[in-house]
Parts: structure tokens; C-alpha cells; sequence
């Protein structure tokens, strides 16, 4: 077999210097999809399922001036009826995993706490047809909706961090009548 | 060259035209069966570049009363245009019960809608990129107004 001149063996090489340069370029990562998903259990039958990948929402909300929606940001006061939401958030920043609220009543029994970082929010009805609410939210998604100091929502940095994230239960609702999931993966069928 | 192969040549260039055009802009597929009362079976596929090309025909004056100001909303159509190209196909909505059955899914560069119920079946899929060109030209020739 005839030996490769050092000239044909520096082309070849910059050939695969410049592929896998390429290939590293190119290389993006998965994309992200949050998915939504509703059934009727009241006999109904009918389901409900979106499938939106994540990057899709970042790019389109910026471009959304409508309102109180400016740039992927809604611009709100943070207080609702005397409670300083933004002030609550700012405390829950900096706590430690704790239990916020917990009220045991015969009718419902609810939850709120910090746990590994993630703000848990539960919530169950008592009775046969009781709801029961899980709400688990990553505090930096948190931390880039409500940015410290501001009274401002930036859904567009929540949402940059919820790409970040890794797959993930958000919400899910179970009632008598109806079940609700939202979620976030990788996939973009949401099976 | 005899004349004949000149119009021969002729003809396959505009075919060759036709085909770049018809891929660039993608095809409107509207189908609609109705099976009850009556069954009615309308099928109508259209060029997308004919469409953009036919509003660019319309006068703007025809705009004018447009009840929605399109340029606002003109990022907005952008953003999901350019964010569609790069999604795989996939299924974006889709809504099921015992009475009807609808569909949501990117294609293609086609937003494709399906409606199925007892009654009729209703298929639109359109070219997402023309959906943008048109409003483009719309958002144009109103604020010409």
C-alpha cells in the first residue's frame, strides 16, 4: 500500500479538525417541550393535550406588547389585597428548606414548603371527591420570575430556566371530574 | 436548435420555475367533507406562492378598514415563523372526545388542522412561512393607509 505524503496527511487532518469542529457547532442540546395535559373523568371522555417546546415560548413572548406584557415581562405591583408578594419572595429566597403553612382542617389540608430548592404547594380536599393540587415549582425559576427588588415578572428568564431544568412534574390536579398535568421534558410528544 | 426544442426547453423552464416557486411557498391544502345533511366533498389546493402573490396585487386602499392593526403583531408572527422552521413535526394541540376529534401538528413548514366529528371533516394545512409573507404584506400595505 502506497504511504500517505505528509501534505495529503495535514489535508486529511485539518478535514477532520474542521468536521468535528462542525459537529461540535452544530451540536445543540435537546430541545425542551412543556406539556399540558387535561382529562375528563366525569364520563365525558374528552382530553386535552399541548405539546410547546419551551424555546419557542422564549423567543415569542418578548414580542408580545400587549397590555400589562412588555419585552416577556408583566409589569405588576406585587401586592395583592396588603400581601407583598415580592417581599414573601425575597424571605423565601433565603430560607432554608422549611415548612412555610400547614393547616390541618376536617375540610382540607394544606401545604406550603421549601424542599430542595423547589417551592412544594399541596393541597387536599378532604371527601370522596376532594382535589388534590401538587405545585412544585425549582426556586431559580422563582428566583428569575420575581428578580430581587423588582415588581416586574420576567416570564421570559422563568422560562430560560425552566429550560435549564431537568424533566419535571410542575403541577398536577386531580379532581373527581377532571385531571390536570403540566409538565416538562424532552420529548415533544409528551407520552 | 430547431423550434420545437426551443419551445420544448421553453416549457420545462417554466416548469422548473413553477416547481421552485410551488416548493418555496410551500401548497394551501384545504379539504372539507360533509356527510351530513348532504355530502359535499370540496377540495381545494393552492400554491402558497400564489397567494402572497395575489395579495401583492390587491389594492391597499382594501386594507383600510382591517379592524386589527397586523404590524404590532408582526414580531409576534416572526418569532413563532422562525421558532416553527426549527421545531421538529410534532403534534402541538390536540383535543379529544367522543364527538369530535381535533389536531394541531407542525409538518413540514405546514401548520396542519384537522377537525373530524360526526358531521364533517375538516383538513387545513398551510405553509407556515407564507402565513408570515402574508401578513407581512398586509401589515405593508395597511400602513400605507
Amino acid at each position: 500500500m502506497r504511504k500517505l505524503t505528509l501534505d495529503t496527511q495535514k489535508i486529511v487532518l485539518g478535514v477532520f479538525i474542521l468536521l468535528g469542529f462542525s459537529a461540535i457547532t452544530q451540536a445543540r442540546p435537546a430541545e425542551r417541550w412543556l406539556h399540558v395535559r387535561v382529562i375528563d373523568n366525569s364520563g365525558q371522555g374528552e382530553t386535552v393535550n399541548v405539546n410547546m417546546p419551551l424555546s419557542m415560548a422564549e423567543k415569542v413572548l418578548p414580542a408580545i406588547n400587549q397590555g400589562d406584557l412588555h419585552n416577556g415581562k408583566i409589569t405588576t405591583n406585587l401586592h395583592m389585597e396588603d400581601v407583598d408578594l415580592a417581599t414573601i419572595l425575597d424571605a423565601l429566597r433565603t430560607a432554608p428548606d422549611n415548612e412555610f403553612v400547614t393547616v390541618q382542617s376536617k375540610d382540607e389540608n394544606v401545604r406550603v414548603a421549601k424542599v430542595n430548592d423547589n417551592l412544594v404547594v399541596h393541597v387536599v380536599e378532604s371527601g370522596k371527591d376532594g382535589e388534590h393540587v401538587d405545585v412544585t415549582i425549582p426556586m431559580r425559576v422563582i428566583n428569575a420570575l420575581v428578580a430581587k427588588g423588582t415588581h416586574e415578572m420576567d416570564l421570559t428568564a422563568a422560562i430560560h430556566e425552566m429550560e435549564q431544568m431537568g424533566d419535571a412534574t410542575l403541577v398536577t390536579v386531580q379532581e373527581a371530574t377532571e385531571s390536570v398535568r403540566i409538565w416538562i421534558d424532552s420529548s415533544n410528544s409528551g407520552k | 436548435m430547431t423550434t420545437r426544442d426551443k419551445v420544448l426547453w421553453t416549457i420545462a423552464a417554466i416548469a422548473l420555475v413553477g416547481c421552485f416557486l410551488t416548493a418555496r411557498g410551500g401548497i394551501v391544502n384545504v379539504h372539507v367533507v360533509e356527510r351530513q345533511p348532504e355530502v359535499h366533498n370540496i377540495h381545494v389546493i393552492v400554491p402558497g406562492i400564489l397567494v402572497t402573490m395575489t395579495l401583492h396585487l390587491v389594492p391597499a386602499r382594501c386594507f383600510h378598514n382591517s379592524s386589527s392593526d397586523l404590524q404590532q403583531w408582526l414580531p409576534v408572527v416572526r418569532a413563532v415563523s422562525d421558532s416553527f422552521s426549527k421545531m421538529p413535526d410534532t403534534v402541538l394541540v390536540e383535543v379529544t372526545d367522543p364527538q369530535e376529534h381535533v389536531l394541531v401538528r407542525k409538518s413540514g413548514g405546514s401548520l396542519i388542522t384537522d377537525v373530524n366529528d360526526a358531521n364533517e371533516y375538516v383538513h387545513v394545512s398551510v405553509p407556515v412561512r407564507m402565513l408570515r409573507d402574508t401578513a407581512e404584506i398586509v401589515a405593508a400595505k395597511q400602513s400605507r393607509n
